[in-house]
């Protein structure tokens, strides 16, 4: 039995083509092939016959009971959306449960306090660290610099709770203003009733307009209802996610006193904070003017001309519902793509930047809504993209929601998409790159960055790409920075190991908004992507040319160490810098060299050298034993017996 | 390491290594590069390493030129006489190519990557690798 009603899952079904070939057909018959009553009266159904007529008539009869359950169900659906939505508007403006205060909403109560009580205990151990610190004279400025907030801040988070309020208090009203005359939804489920009757044709009148009005309505009711449910999702999340960021506000507020935590916690927490307070605002601005469009339908009634007067007055009448949809689609994507936007203008009016970062943050508020209509288009490519990049089911769902939702992904399937128009030769070559800088203005911003200070620039590159602007900006500094040769640190400091951390990451994405990569290839070889592009890429220089571009750090690579040749090194020996110089000879003496080492010494006893290993070994030995022999380089060697000097990381040891 | 307190970098020129090279050949003193990188790796010196070595020594003034054939006889395991003799080769063709350089150039000399490089205030001291 089980058997047999698996035969009919609808995988099976759709898995089995001749019967979707066989429906499709069947459809397309019906939409392609009108009939209208003159035509029918004297065309191909008269050449058909009764019998043929007949045939037709049953076909068509099917069609309709299978419609009439595919509607049943779009109808149902936009009820579910139309219920949801009116309900959560309702609870959410009914003030019933408060989401930020402790007295009005239980949860909020105890766990507020929990975490209130937690951090105050943090905050006594902190006043005794810097009490004996102070006693003991170990303080140093950095501790006395932190003092003012936290005594602030010790403050602050018994009232964090009020300073949420106000913050979704704004939010709320803005909130208010667009969705307090519309809770009712119903207005959208009309278009059905207005119509059923009519398509009752389907089964009396053999033409395609009921199917085509069939189609229309399946289509809305699907499309309507999918976005009043989301829509009514996201304001429930709303209502569940404030509370508990004003729960954890507290440990955000301790958070704010050190910058590395501050970077960590608190810029997360308010940037979510906010978000989440304003996407409400946002998402019904967007429901409010989708709402309006329904309500003034008969801006959007205009006479179409279709041989099928029944036709027509259907299709005047169904328009200004679409419209509706299409306001509350772009509104959807909006409140996606601008919520963190605008949580980013609110984040610049805290800094103090007033007026100046309101007015620049409602242009990109307008910016952004105009752009969200471009950005449902790459957010489809870039869903796409990563359905077909994504391994398995949950790959295939994942690689979407990051191609749809992620910066990143988006701009993957932007290339994707006009790469094919690249191939197909409908755009000249090399367009993608070209569009894909002047979208970013990247030369503006490398033009506006360049003087600034090189600390300055990794500042900026540790931001958090929000907007376009901060990723162009994060991208100039790259540059700028590759082309200053400053990109990465000393990894024998904490500082400089940060550095290099930041820059190695921006690689890829520098890379997929297209920086100019030769530059960070100069400076640092030792980041391509494999051992021959980096010996392409030092082979590519001539000695003076390695001296003055390729970084110290990237000298300290096993790989470009093996690149370089006699005449490189002994222009480096003679002419570079000490840093140079010392990673030249401690680049053998990393982990890399070792384990380079011990594979060459594995191969050869296993007598499994190829050609090019052969090579590597032979340049390896010979840059070494130069290293050795020059007494420029060589006076760097910490292991030189009854030598005081050591090399600092080197991995050597030293004779008994 | 350039001297401190003396102010001064000491650089070699290019043909330095290679000078030690044909010393070593001429003293025949010359070993394979996987025992030079055996013995480097045992933290050990090749005779080309010992030569380097207190090359720079003699250059810092950290060993008088009197010391050199005695310290070469007990490192490089060699009769004295050719200590002697080699002494002379090493002033000869590497200690005396050494240029000091009264002002200490910082230890990360801002050099900018521009195409164009600017005049080195010390004298260019650029010789074709000989391979």
């Amino acid at each position: 039995m089980l058997k047999f009603l698996k035969s009919f899952s609808l995988k099976k079904i759709f898995l089995k083509k001749q019967i979707v070939f066989i429906f499709l057909i069947f459809l397309s018959f019906s939409l392609l092939f009108p009939s209208p009553p003159a035509y029918a009266q004297f065309g191909v159904l008269d050449l058909l016959g009764t019998a043929g007529k007949g045939a037709l008539w049953f076909a068509q009869a099917l069609l309709g009971l299978f419609l009439q359950f595919i509607l049943l169900i779009a109808q149902g659906v936009l009820a579910i959306g139309i219920a949801l939505l009116s309900g959560v508007i309702n609870f959410t403006l009914s003030g019933a449960v408060s989401l930020t205060s402790p007295d009005k909403n239980e949860i909020i109560r105890v766990g507020w306090t929990l975490v209130r009580d937690f951090v105050n205990i943090g905050f006594i151990l902190g006043l005794i660290y810097i009490g004996l610190a102070t006693a003991l004279r170990i303080a140093g400025f950095e501790l006395k610099k932190v003092f003012p907030w936290f005594l602030i801040m010790a403050l602050l988070i018994n009232f964090t709770p009020v300073i949420c309020g106000v913050v979704v208090d704004a939010a709320n009203i803005v909130m208010k203003f667009f969705l307090g005359a519309m809770a009712n939804w119903s207005l959208l489920g009309e278009v059905f009733s207005s119509n059923i009757s009519a398509l009752g044709d389907l089964f009396t009148t053999l033409s395609w307009v009921p199917v085509a009005k069939f189609v229309f309505l399946i289509v809305f009711g699907f499309a309507a209802g999918f976005v009043l449910l989301v829509f009514a999702i996201l304001l429930l999340l709303r209502a569940i996610i404030i509370p508990l960021l004003v729960i954890l506000s507290p440990f955000a507020f301790l958070s704010y006193i050190f910058p590395y935590t501050k970077r960590l916690i608190w810029d997360r927490w308010w940037s979510q904070f906010l978000q989440w307070s304003f996407i409400g605002a946002i998402g019904g601005f967007f429901l409010y003017l989708s709402r309006l469009a329904l309500r003034e339908q008969a801006m959007f009634k205009f006479a179409i001309p279709a041989e099928d007067p029944a036709l027509a007055t259907f299709m005047e009448q169904i328009a200004p519902y679409y419209v509706g949809v299409a306001f509350l689609m772009v509104g959807l994507f909006a409140t996606f793509s601008t919520s963190a936007m605008g949580a980013n203008l609110v984040t610049g009016f805290a800094k103090k930047q007033g007026l100046k970062a309101l007015k620049w943050g409602s242009k990109k508020l307008e910016q952004g809504t105009k752009a969200a209509a471009a950005g449902i288009g790459t957010a489809v490519a870039g869903a796409t993209k990563g359905i077909k990049e994504g391994r398995g089911v949950k790959g295939r769902v994942g690689g979407a929601f990051k191609g749809a939702f992620t910066r990143e992904g988006r701009e993957k399937g932007r290339e994707a998409t006009e790469k094919w128009l690249e191939r197909r030769h409908l755009v000249r070559p090399g367009f993608y790159e070209e569009k894909r800088r002047k979208r970013l203005k990247l030369d503006e911003e490398v033009k506006r960055l360049e003087n600034l200070p090189t600390d300055r620039l990794y500042e900026i590159m540790k931001r958090r790409g929000i907007t376009t602007k901060d990723v162009a900006a994060k991208i100039a500094s790259f540059e700028i920075l590759s082309k200053r040769r400053s990109l990465g640190g000393d990894i024998t400091t904490p500082e400089g190991r940060e550095k290099e951390e930041l820059a190695k990451k921006m690689v890829p994405l520098a890379k997929t908004y297209g920086a100019n990569l030769k530059e960070m290839l100069k400076a640092r070889p030792d980041w391509a992507e494999t051992p021959e592009k980096i010996k392409e890429q030092i082979e590519g220089m001539s000695p003076r040319q390695v001296r003055l571009n390729v970084q110290p750090q990237a000298l300290r690579n096993i790989d470009v160490f093996i690149a370089l040749d006699l005449s490189k090194i002994r222009d480096i020996a003679t002419r570079g810098t000490e840093e140079q110089k010392r990673a030249l000879v401690e680049a053998p003496f990393t982990r890399e060299g070792r384990i380079t080492r011990e594979s060459f010494t594995w191969a050869e006893q296993h007598r499994v050298l190829t050609e090019a290993e052969r090579s590597r070994i032979r340049r390896f030995r010979e840059n070494l034993a130069e290293t050795e022999k020059n007494p420029n380089l060589n006076r760097f060697f910490g292991a030189i017996p009854g030598s005081r000097r050591r090399i600092p990381g080197l991995i050597t040891r030293r004779p008994r | 390491m350039a001297n401190q307190k003396a102010k001064q970098e000491i650089v070699f020129p290019e043909e330095v290594s290679e000078n030690i090279s044909k010393i070593l050949k001429r003293y025949e003193l010359e070993e394979p590069l996987k025992k030079v990188e055996e013995k480097l790796y045992q933290g050990k010196l090749s005779p080309a390493g010992i030569i380097a070595k207190t090359t720079w020594q003699l250059a810092e003034g950290k060993i008088k030129m009197g010391e050199l054939p005695a310290l070469l006889q007990k490192k490089l395991n060699i009769p004295a006489e050719t200590a002697r003799k080699l002494t002379k080769d090493i002033k000869r063709e590497v200690v005396d190519l050494a240029e000091k350089i009264p002002e200490k150039v910082p230890s990360a000399p801002p050099e900018k990557p521009s195409p164009e490089e600017k005049p080195s205030p010390r004298k260019d001291i650029y010789r074709e690798p000989i391979e």
